[in-house]
């Protein structure tokens, strides 16, 4: 109260300057953390729960108890291809077994593992080299930039599938006679296709905010006070961009599991339990006619953790930015 | 003008180096071309005859270059598998390529750009909240799985015709023979750039209704229809454009998958079964067509821009 009459008996300039200041005082009568949580409401909070779940699976897999490792159930199977799917949902399986047998939760659950370390190990894999490269790029300008720039739109240039079919031609053929069965692959060969291929996108976002964050005035004093490049690099800027490629990270997640599941539709993904695969393996039109349960269990629980990927990554870049307009 | 033609020359390196990593990486899988030509006759004097007369045993410089040479006499060499000539092989499968690519995108600008319009019209509106979330979905929606979707509730129970193609030249001067064949697979390929288009026209739209000349229009006396078509959509259309010079990439990849699923012989059922039999001359051709295309494209959208938006034409002619 005290600070507001002041102002008005000031000059004008100075009674704004207080009504700028007033907001923050009674925001204080709120605790920061209640604003955090309550910001985000009830569906970021589900999706973060089903990314949680999933990860959980991808990092038990196999101890989990509903996880059948045994032989296929035959019985079940044979029902299945006779087009009585509907009555092969058990306590033994919950979600049904495909044309061979196999329990698809058992398969979910596995293929949660390869999807999620593919999916973190490719964006980790990208914004290590493509945000080193995008930081560089971005401070030092110049010619390395120059060099930098033209290199990643060479390469966005190559349409991406066509890219990342290319690249796991070449990291997984072995001889000429190891092509027959298709092009599966390894998890890590796979990870390291699919991080060079996001590379590019990744090096021209860190690349664009390091560019905006390098003439702000912290940078500049920290080089005038004679700090050496790589601890502008690394203690000035990367602390601000790492905020938007946080977001950027969890929605780029969601774009590999994308074309992971793309890929192992078509074949070319890994080799060993991927639901892209399980999609693929009731997509026949008697399959789609007769079991659908096959192809659309998996394929929904694909859609909802690209779903909840994208949805926690555009809620926490929507935070980010209204905190830095705060700023 | 000379903006446009600048453009076109910046192009031509760019494909250049494109064409350049793809051969590069074509040459980088493993295995020798002329195990796979000669399959169970493999000899070794036989398989050392192969590779001269194909050149494989020159400098990779000299192969690309050669390469090259031969692409501008309009030669795209013979397949390693069938020697069938490259030229009649792309030929015949790139119409059902471009043909889908074409429709998917008549299908999606005529049903993303209304659906802007109207949900920008009234932000926060029933009608806005409804698109709006809707297409949040669309865009998580992995496009194999709408075209699974559509199989099962469209094309098998209204038995829609699938799993064949008539080309438009066979289709005896009735062109629906020919594209009812393909309306299925651009509909699921468009289902995706819809929400992605839709968003991006929808966020253009509200900023441009807040500026003063649509107030202007307002007090004029116009109607809402007029606002919205005539004024509001042109200045808001330009990141859209952008989106969609961008998405082609991903389109291209989209049509690989949805010909996979449907059926249609065109370029990615070719690259599939290419890449695995290592026909590499025919794969080499697939890429390099698709991305010039590409690289036009987004040159032709870079032009565009001044078209579409005075202002900018007016900055480019001061710079």
């Amino acid at each position: 109260m005290t600070i507001i009459q002041s102002g008005e008996r000031a000059e004008p300039v100075l009674s704004s300057a207080a009504a700028v200041g007033a907001p923050p005082a009674t925001a204080q009568a709120i605790p920061a953390p209640v604003v955090w949580e309550r910001k985000f409401g009830l569906p970021f909070w589900v999706a973060t729960g089903w990314v949680g779940l999933v990860s959980l699976c991808a990092i038990f897999g196999k101890l989990i108890p509903v996880v059948k490792t045994g032989s296929p159930d035959y019985l079940l199977a044979g029902k299945v291809v006779e087009g009585d799917w509907t009555h092969t949902f058990s306590w033994t399986h919950p979600l049904s077994v495909n044309t061979q047998g196999q329990d698809t939760l058992s398969g979910l659950i596995l293929g949660a593992r390869n999807s999620i370390i593919i999916a973190f190990s490719t964006i980790i894999l990208g914004f290590f080299l493509g945000g080193v490269l995008g930081m560089i790029a971005g401070y030092r300008k110049g010619r390395f930039d120059a060099v930098m720039s033209y290199i990643v739109t060479v390469l966005l240039s190559i349409p991406p599938l066509l890219f990342i079919l290319l690249l796991v031609a070449v990291l997984s053929v072995k001889s000429s006679n190891g092509i027959e069965g298709g092009l599966s692959t390894t998890v890590w060969k796979l990870s390291f296709s699919l991080g060079i291929l996001f590379i590019p996108s990744l090096f021209r976002v860190v690349r664009g905010t390091t560019m905006s964050y390098s003439g702000r005035e912290f940078v500049v004093a920290a080089r005038a006070m004679g700090a050496k490049t790589p601890r502008i690099l690394f203690r000035e800027i990367l602390p601000n961009v790492a905020k938007p490629m946080l977001a950027f990270g969890l929605v780029g997640a969601g774009n590999v599991m994308v074309v992971e599941g793309a890929l192992s539709f078509l074949g070319v993904g890994v080799n060993g339990p991927a639901w892209g695969r399980m999609i693929y393996d009731g997509s026949s039109f008697s399959d789609l006619r007769l079991r659908p349960h096959i192809t659309f269990i998996p394929a929904v629980v694909l859609f909802l953790t690209v779903l909840s990927l994208n949805f926690v990554g555009d809620k926490v870049r929507e935070r980010l930015e209204v905190k830095e307009g705060n700023i | 003008m000379r903006y446009a033609i600048r453009r076109f020359l910046l192009a031509i390196p760019l494909v250049l180096s494109a064409t350049f990593v793809v051969f590069g990486m074509l040459k980088l899988i493993k295995g020798d071309p002329a195990e796979v030509i000669l399959g169970t006759a493999y000899t070794e004097e036989s398989a050392a005859r192969l590779t001269k007369e194909f050149g494989l045993d020159r400098p990779f410089i000299v192969q690309y270059l050669k390469w090259i040479w031969n692409l501008l006499h309009g030669d795209l060499g013979y397949s390693y598998g069938t020697s069938e000539s490259v030229n009649s092989i792309v030929a015949r499968a790139f119409p059902v390529t471009v043909q889908l690519v074409i429709l998917t995108m008549l299908i999606t600008l005529s049903v993303s750009i209304p659906l802007g319009v109207y949900s920008a019209y009234r932000v926060g509106g029933i009608f806005d909240r409804i698109v709006t979330s809707t297409g949040f979905a669309f865009i998580a929606m992995p496009g194999f799985l709408v075209g699974l979707l559509i199989l099962k509730f469209i094309s098998i129970p209204l038995e829609w015709p699938s799993g064949q193609y008539i080309p438009l030249s066979e289709s005896g001067g009735n062109p629906f023979t020919s594209w009812k064949y393909l309306v299925l697979p651009a509909m699921s390929l468009s289902a995706g750039l819809i929400a992605n288009y839709l968003r991006t026209l929808r966020t253009d739209m509200v900023t441009t209704l807040q500026e003063d000349f649509i107030s202007l229009a307002k007090t004029k006396g116009l109607s809402d229809q007029r606002i919205l078509w005539r004024h509001a959509l042109r200045p808001s259309s330009i990141t859209l454009t952008t989106v969609a010079g961008i998405n082609f990439g991903t389109l291209i990849g989209g049509t690989l998958i949805a010909e996979q699923l449907f059926g249609l012989p065109g370029f990615g059922q070719l690259l599939f079964a290419r890449i695995l039999r290592r026909d590499y001359l025919v794969v080499l051709a697939v890429v390099s067509v698709i991305t010039v295309a590409f690289v036009l494209l987004t040159t032709i959208v870079d032009i565009l821009y001044g078209v579409i938006d005075p202002r900018v034409r007016h900055a480019r002619a001061l710079s």
